[in-house]
């Protein structure tokens, strides 16, 4: 999920839902802005 | 200039899948509604099954913000009623971020986990004297200002 200090992040809310389920985690929701 | 620091994506990762929406893509408005998303940087802890447990908003450069996410995670726990993890993390802020904008929260909130624990024990007392030595102008002690008044 990180590559020398780079998040790798989820995209697709189900899948972000999935992983917290089978990994036992919460989820972190960033909503940012690109500009 | 926050994420790419390894303190704040080693907390992340330990805790929590990262996920993202850009706010500027159409197919993410109905979600960014049921949000009611007005500003960004707009982070949520989620569980599961998609229910908010914790919010905060705007740039934290990554002392402040490995603190307050850490305090959002604990937050979570508590909230779920997983004490024990709740205490870890709030104890992890108050160990590495004392000085954080977040301590006095994870301070008062640690007093919180344990008595929730065991409610018959002292920590929620002591937690909170903690709280009104350390962090004697913030808001979690005016919080617990309760405990001061005379019976």
């Amino acid at each position: 999920m990180s590559n020398g200090g780079k998040i790798s992040w989820e995209h697709e809310y189900e899948n972000a839902l999935e992983r917290a389920r089978s990994e036992q985690k919460l989820v972190l929701l960033d909503v940012f802005n690109p500009g | 200039m926050t994420y790419p620091d390894e303190d704040v994506i080693s907390a992340m990762l330990a805790n929590a899948i990262p996920f993202q929406v850009d706010n500027t893509n159409k197919n993410a408005f109905a979600m960014l509604h049921r949000l009611h998303h007005i500003w960004t940087p707009d982070l949520r802890v989620l569980d599961h099954n998609g229910d908010e447990l914790y919010r905060w908003d705007g740039f934290l450069p990554p002392a402040e913000f490995t603190a307050r996410m850490l305090c959002g995670f604990a937050m979570a726990h508590l909230r779920t009623k997983r004490f024990d993890a709740a205490e870890k993390l709030y104890v992890e802020v108050l160990r590495r971020y004392p000085t954080a904008y977040a301590a006095p929260e994870a301070q008062y909130y640690l007093g919180v986990a344990r008595y929730r624990n065991d409610p018959e024990g002292d920590d929620l007392t002591e937690q909170w004297q903690v709280l009104r030595s350390l962090y004697p102008s913030s808001e979690y002690r005016l919080k617990q200002y309760f405990k001061e008044l005379p019976q």
